[in-house]
């Protein structure tokens, strides 16, 4: 069955990736939001995209709109809230950006951790009866990102087998996954992400110099700085000490210009740049309710699991999402959980007096790392059995939407 | 790691190795501007050294768990450059002149009702404890002091030569308190102030 290249979706709560199976990054990357008209609340968009109601507009076109448009994000802590504007941002989606034809495509689509066979169907609805495709497969974040990671790293096992942290814009999970299946009742929440690293940024900065950034710039300016000048470090201390000792190599400097007057103004870029990514290691500098680290989360997770599956989840610590990009992310979590499962071992054998065979603890880093999830789907989505494993547009017309609530298991990703 | 502790810390089981003032040890200073209790010791790193090293850190964390009797010490230490910080002047001279007062001068004391680490630092028992504390922590707080006001007024540091000369941040060669320092004074370590 040659047919048209599957596409691949991977709706996040700050960006909506997508593209065509086989590549390594997606084709667009569109912020996950839609501005429909204030006054407009009556008309319902329903059944016939691309005739009716074109007044909205999504992604990054939101911006230009902020007067007569007001921003909705249908997706919140990963998961889908409100359909219908899910509906008009896939139809702009489809039509404006990839400008495809879905009845003639298979679809790969990605869907949060712990996501409910009704949320399938709501999606299933979408998909066949609104964009009439031809197929499709919803598959699990976390399992695309252990595929990403496996197919693109030597050292990684080919089994889908492992434990994933995905941090993006609004949430940081850690999920085991073995044989390509997710173990529902482990998987932990952090609610803390990229959006509060940024937050951060904007606050000390101001603190230290109020009035250099113009209020309406502050965020991006933040957001600029942490994707581009942030690392983590790995000791607090030492690291203050080396800005002291060698300040022009470690300050930066920031060259920002007014959006609207295109006043040009200079930001100085200090100690945020190691700070900020302290929010996995030190979330008690960041929230008053949270202040787990998440090296301990790790640990906790994998301990919560089978005992036969977690030797295996420690050697495939896997990384995944844009705020997990960090210079030095992997190496200083994978010492600190490292540190604690020796520390464990070491307290049993005293017990005991039994050699345990040391547990292997691996973080691995990847190049796919920052789309890790989409990219997971390209690389699924592009093998000859995917076609075998979608549900089809007949399929569904026949069972209806519980056809979705089931799909089958990828176990390798090659 | 952090929040950062004190090498002081004894374990608690073991006799105290310092004399005790208030369930804090009186620690040895390797230099000291003022007499006080504690004795000045050809040691490396001093108690005022790791208050103010460790400063910039751990004066992000709103809990600490005290390692040991040392660790009270660290903690008023804390809370004190948080004040001094708040009190910097726009020169170095006139700092010095702001600091020494605020060194020396009327502060409260533990065992005062109004003592902000009354949970941590137990009131003296007789009116030498008393004495000996009062000695004790102007010594301190005049060390930290004298060492804090070379790190906040840094002497000029020699552009490196791979930089070029205008563009050096940030730009420590003028005498105005460093504002990478003084904008930890806007952190409230513990949720508590002196
Ligand atoms: N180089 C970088 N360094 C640090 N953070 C980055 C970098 N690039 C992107 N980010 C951050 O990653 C976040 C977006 O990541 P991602 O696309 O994985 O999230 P998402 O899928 O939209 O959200 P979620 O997975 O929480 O639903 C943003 O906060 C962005 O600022
Ligand atoms: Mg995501």
């Amino acid at each position: 069955m040659a047919g048209k290249t599957p596409i691949v979706i991977d709706a996040g709560t700050g960006y909506t990736k997508l593209g065509y199976a086989g590549n390594l990054d997606p084709a667009h990357i569109i912020p996950t939001v839609v501005a429909t008209r204030d006054t407009s609340k009556e008309t319902t968009l329903r059944r016939q995209p691309g005739l009716e109601d074109l007044d909205f507009y999504v992604g990054d076109e939101v911006n230009a709109h902020k007067t007569t448009h007001l921003p909705m994000f249908p997706i919140r802590h990963g998961q889908v809230e409100d359909w219908d504007l899910m509906e008009r941002f896939y139809e702009q989606a489809l039509f404006k950006y990839l400008r495809c034809e879905p009845e003639e495509h298979l679809f790969m689509m990605s869907e949060p951790p712990l996501n409910t066979p009704e949320n399938r169907e709501l999606l299933a609805e979408v998909m066949f009866e609104t964009f009439n495709v031809k197929g499709m497969y919803i598959a699990n974040q976390a399992v695309l990102a252990l595929a990403a990671s496996s197919a693109s790293n030597e050292h990684a096992p080919r089994e889908l087998t492992g434990t994933v942290i995905d941090s993006g814009d609004g949430v940081t999970r850690v999920i085991p996954v073995s044989d390509g299946c997710v173990i529902p009742g482990s998987i932990k929440s952090i609610p803390l992400a990229g959006r509060e690293i940024t937050r951060f940024i904007q606050e000390f900065q101001r603190e230290r110099e109020p009035g250099v950034v113009p209020p309406e710039d502050a965020m991006e300016v933040a957001k600029n700085i942490k994707e581009n000048q942030c690392y983590i470090c790995r000791d607090l201390v030492r690291e203050y000490q080396r800005y002291d000792a060698q300040p022009d190599q470690y300050f930066m400097k920031y060259q920002g210009q007014q959006n609207i007057t295109k006043r040009p103004y200079t930001l100085e870029v200090g100690y945020e740049r190691f700070l900020a990514p302290e929010l996995y290691f030190n979330p008690e500098i960041f929230s008053t309710e949270y202040s787990t680290p998440l090296p301990d989360v790790v640990d906790a997770t994998i301990l919560s699991c089978p005992i036969d599956t977690r030797r295996s989840l420690y050697r495939n610590i896997v990384l995944s999402g844009g705020s997990t990009l960090f210079r030095n992310f992997s190496r200083r979590l994978q010492d600190a959980v490292r540190e604690k499962v020796d520390a464990r071992v070491h307290r049993n054998e005293e017990l005991t007096h039994a050699k345990v065979t040391p547990i292997e603890v691996n973080v691995l880093a990847h190049p796919l790392q920052k789309f890790a999830v989409w990219s997971g789907g390209s690389i699924l989505a592009n093998q000859e059995q995917f076609v075998r494993m979608c549900h089809t547009k007949e399929q569904y017309d026949e069972v209806g939407p519980s056809l979705c609530r089931h799909n089958l298991t990828f176990t390798s990703a090659c | 790691m952090p929040p950062f502790h004190s090498i002081f810390n004894q374990n608690e089981k073991e006799p105290p190795k310092y004399p005790m003032a208030c369930g804090m040890p009186i620690l040895p200073l390797r230099a000291s501007a003022q007499r006080g209790p504690a004795p000045v010791n050809a040691i490396e790193q001093d108690i005022v050294d790791e208050a103010i090293n460790y400063y910039r850190a751990n004066v992000l964390f709103r809990n600490f768990d005290l390692k040991g009797a040392a660790d009270k010490v660290l903690i008023y230490l804390t809370l004190f450059i948080t004040q001094a910080l708040q009190r910097a002047r726009p020169t170095k001279q006139e700092c010095a002149n702001t600091w020494s007062s605020l060194a020396i001068e009327s502060f409260v004391l533990p065992g005062d009702g109004s003592f902000a680490l009354a949970g941590y630092i137990t009131a003296p028992a007789q009116q030498r404890e008393l004495d000996t504390i009062r000695l004790y922590l102007q010594q301190l707080r005049a060390e930290v002091c004298v060492r804090l006001l070379e790190k906040i007024y840094p002497a000029p540091v020699p552009a490196s030569p791979t930089s070029s000369a205008q563009v050096t941040f940030p730009d420590f060669r003028v005498s105005h308190p460093s504002k990478w320092w003084l904008q930890f004074a806007k952190h409230r370590f513990l949720n508590k102030a002196l």
